[in-house]
């Protein structure tokens, strides 16, 4: 191993151990006694918070798929005019800050559904259909049609066919999408605190209710460890539901023009799946124009001269320290995890530790280790930002590293034999072939900043509160023109996320077109 | 027997086949021979109903199957590509037509063994699809559609991608095969030997088929 990546590997082990490993280290040990355990797990209220953490998040999971399926079913199926577009309509949600989903739900219900469970579920269901478009939909796609034809030729029914052939390939796709569904749904926090109406928490609202609004940190340590054992649980039944289905399908894909008789079903299908998506977005850019019963740029132009501004400048900061700070610490794990074999696999699972964690665990482990009074890191400016390079971290190794895999090992060895040492190679070979997939990991990291609401509600203080914060704050208070701000900040962080994630795609592509060269 | 009166395929503004007439007689085994992309595979695919039918009639033993689903037909065809389910092992794969008409499957599994047998797969039931060679995927393919027994079989080149000694051993085993089970074929090929050693009558795919 050579110097510059024993530096680097370095560098991204310390990183984990101080702002990943540590926080939850010292928030168990100095919070956790045994009889926590008894006293909170006894407690009809936490399950209570279980319970309902767990059955909202399989009707969420069931609308989902009865709202992602048809759609999903056409772009998994059919070669069709307008198939690409239909299909990113579909993940816009997914892009979203949630707690932006949360006020778009607020801004296109009618209040009477305000604070229900069905608001939380729709608002869910609306996140999570870009889950099961995206899982299933390529599953679909690379499931040759072709086989349908065999099963055919053999006497099988359309109706047989899809239960025979169809269904048992991709059913592990399903139970994948349904379990990171289920895992979306049972974490949640910004929706459920949004629209969810008091008395209905998920342990995830829960840990920073008991944390911040009680004090009681030891009850909120030990439904953190409980809510990890959910994720743990259903992230090892999803990775053997994954591996069984992986060794599968080796046949070309080839999707099958759209029969006439299906056309007008497809039709349907598209304008309700638009409509659903673009709705709630359309509501929150006329919410924010609407005080009272008149439509007035008030709000907006509350948004240059008052508090604001100040989440706007906020989340900016934290966004820019975010992206810069993330993406140096995960361009030195990717390139240690590319470059040593032996040291590569374990780092490699390491940096996905911090996707194990939960936001609101983390800001609470952040608070609990660092905001201390002889180095009080909490009022610093970066201390948000840390703890979204953080979440963000494991997202841009996943960006670089299968880049940078892409990278033929001849090019370094041509600049080898012409004379160029370690570095000099870093620079002139790998960081300029890798530079669309660094503007990627800075776009991803821009976008998670920017939405981020966890680990932020807990961490970022009065004055400098992110945009997502000063968003749930607004919608919590009464007043037309108190809401109306809060759609104003919505709807920037709309165009900002889509704008940002929009560079992220667009850097994907081409950075897929150097790996091909 | 299988008798098809100018057939029409219509793709988009092309007219792929234009009016196609052929008889194919009980038992007797038809090749037919023309330049890649003349519309020999669509053809196939026209008699098996997994493409639309603009005009014309398709009987098989009397029976009109022209608008009949592709699943209720009768008919068998052997896929260039195989098309072998992934996620079934080989002798389900064989056996898939019985499964599909609720045999149990004790008999499926007998039914399975014997037509592997046939082929000379003797053995490979339990076997996993993506372990098998391209000739062994072959045999597969060719039991599994002979597994249903159709009343007539269609093979769209389905020699194609071997190798030459390969090729000759899996020709002169089908020949075997088809003679002793006295089935009507209509087998598409641009190789005129292949055409000639499988079947009694050679038929060119041009202006004389369409009529």
């Amino acid at each position: 191993m050579s110097r510059t990546v024993r530096v680097a590997a370095s560098a991204a082990t310390m990183w984990l151990a101080v702002f990943v490993v540590a926080p939850v280290v010292v928030l168990l040990a100095r919070n956790l006694k045994a009889s926590d355990f008894s006293r909170v797990l006894t407690n009809d209220v936490t399950w209570k918070v279980v319970w309902f953490s767990t059955w909202q998040s399989i009707l969420s999971t069931g609308a989902t798929f009865v709202l992602a399926m048809p759609i999903t079913w056409l772009i998994g199926r059919y070669h069709f005019l307008g198939r690409r577009t239909l299909r990113a309509v579909a993940t816009i949600g997914f892009l979203l800050p949630s707690v932006v989903v949360a006020a778009a739900f607020l801004a296109v219900l009618p209040r009477s559904l305000h604070y229900s469970v069905f608001a939380v579920v729709l608002a869910h269901a609306y996140f999570n259909l870009a889950v099961v478009v995206r899982v299933v939909g390529t599953r679909l796609e690379s499931l040759d049609s072709r086989l349908d034809e065999a099963a055919w030729s053999l006497g099988a029914s359309p109706a047989r066919t899809i239960a025979t052939i169809t269904w048992p390939l991709i059913r592990g796709s399903m139970a994948s999408a349904a379990a990171v569904t289920f895992l979306y749904c049972f974490t949640s926090y910004a929706v459920v605190r949004v629209l969810g109406g008091p008395g209905r928490n998920t342990i995830e609202s829960d840990i920073a209710l008991r944390a911040f609004g009680i004090g009681d940190v030891s009850a909120a340590s030990v439904l953190a460890l409980v809510q990890a054992a959910v994720i743990v649980g259903v992230v090892v039944l999803l990775r053997r539901a994954a591996g069984r289905e992986a060794t599968l399908l080796r046949t070309a894909a080839q999707l099958a023009p759209m029969p006439p008789r299906v056309r007008w079903v497809a039709l349907l299908v598209s304008l309700i799946t638009t409509t659903f998506v673009v709705t709630p977005l359309l509501a929150v850019f006329w919410r924010s124009i609407r005080v009272g019963d008149s439509v007035t740029l008030e709000a907006w132009s509350t948004v240059i001269d008052e508090s604001l501004l100040g989440s706007i400048m906020s989340s900016l900061r934290t966004a820019v320290v975010t992206a810069l700070l993330g993406v140096a610490l995960a361009g030195a794990a990717s390139l240690a995890i590319v470059r040593s074999a032996t040291l590569g696999r374990t780092l490699d699972t390491f940096t996905m530790l911090p996707l194990a964690i939960s936001p609101v665990t983390l800001g609470l482990g952040f608070v609990v280790t660092f905001d201390q009074s002889w180095y009080d890191w909490r009022g610093m400016w970066w201390f948000v930002a840390t703890a979204h390079a953080v979440v963000a971290f494991p997202l841009i190794v996943r960006v670089l590293v299968p880049a940078w895999r892409a990278i033929p090992p001849r090019l370094s060895e041509a600049a080898t034999v012409l004379g160029a040492g370690e570095v000099r190679r870093l620079i002139d070979i790998d960081l300029r072939l890798l530079r669309r997939a660094f503007v990627a990991g800075l776009g991803l990291a821009v976008a998670v900043s920017l939405g981020e609401f966890g680990a932020a509600s807990l961490l970022s203080r009065r004055g400098a509160e992110t945009m997502p914060v000063a968003i749930a704050r607004l919608l919590e208070r009464t007043g037309d023109l108190v809401r109306a701000q809060a759609f104003v900040l919505s709807s920037l962080l709309i165009v900002s996320c889509a704008a940002t994630l929009f560079v992220v795609e667009i850097s994907l592509g081409r950075q897929g077109d150097v790996a091909h060269h | 027997m299988l008798h098809i009166t100018d057939l029409v395929v219509v793709r988009g503004s092309t007219r792929v086949l234009d009016g196609v007439s052929l008889t194919v007689a009980a038992g007797e085994r038809v090749s037919l021979h023309g330049p890649s992309g003349c519309g020999k595979s669509t053809l196939l695919h026209a008699i098996a109903g997994l493409t639309e039918v603009e005009r014309g009639a398709i009987v098989v033993n009397g029976r009109d199957i022209t608008h009949e689903p592709a699943h209720l037909r009768g008919i068998g065809l052997v896929f260039q590509d195989d098309r072998l389910f992934p996620h079934f092992n080989v002798g389900d794969n064989v056996s898939y037509s019985l499964r599909v008409r609720g045999v149990d499957k004790q008999q499926r599994h007998a039914v399975a063994a014997a037509w592997l047998e046939r082929v000379g797969l003797t053995g490979f039931a339990r076997r996993q699809v993506d372990s098998l060679s391209g000739g062994e995927s072959k045999r597969v393919a060719m039991a599994r559609t002979l597994a249903a027994e159709p009343s007539v079989v269609l093979l769209d080149e389905p020699l194609s991608g071997l190798d030459d000694a390969l090729h000759a051993t899996l020709l002169a085993d089908l020949r075997e095969l088809f003679v002793a089970m006295g089935t009507s074929v209509l087998h598409v090929t641009h190789d005129r030997a292949e055409g000639a050693l499988l079947c009694d009558r050679a038929v060119e795919f041009t202006r004389l088929v369409q009529q």
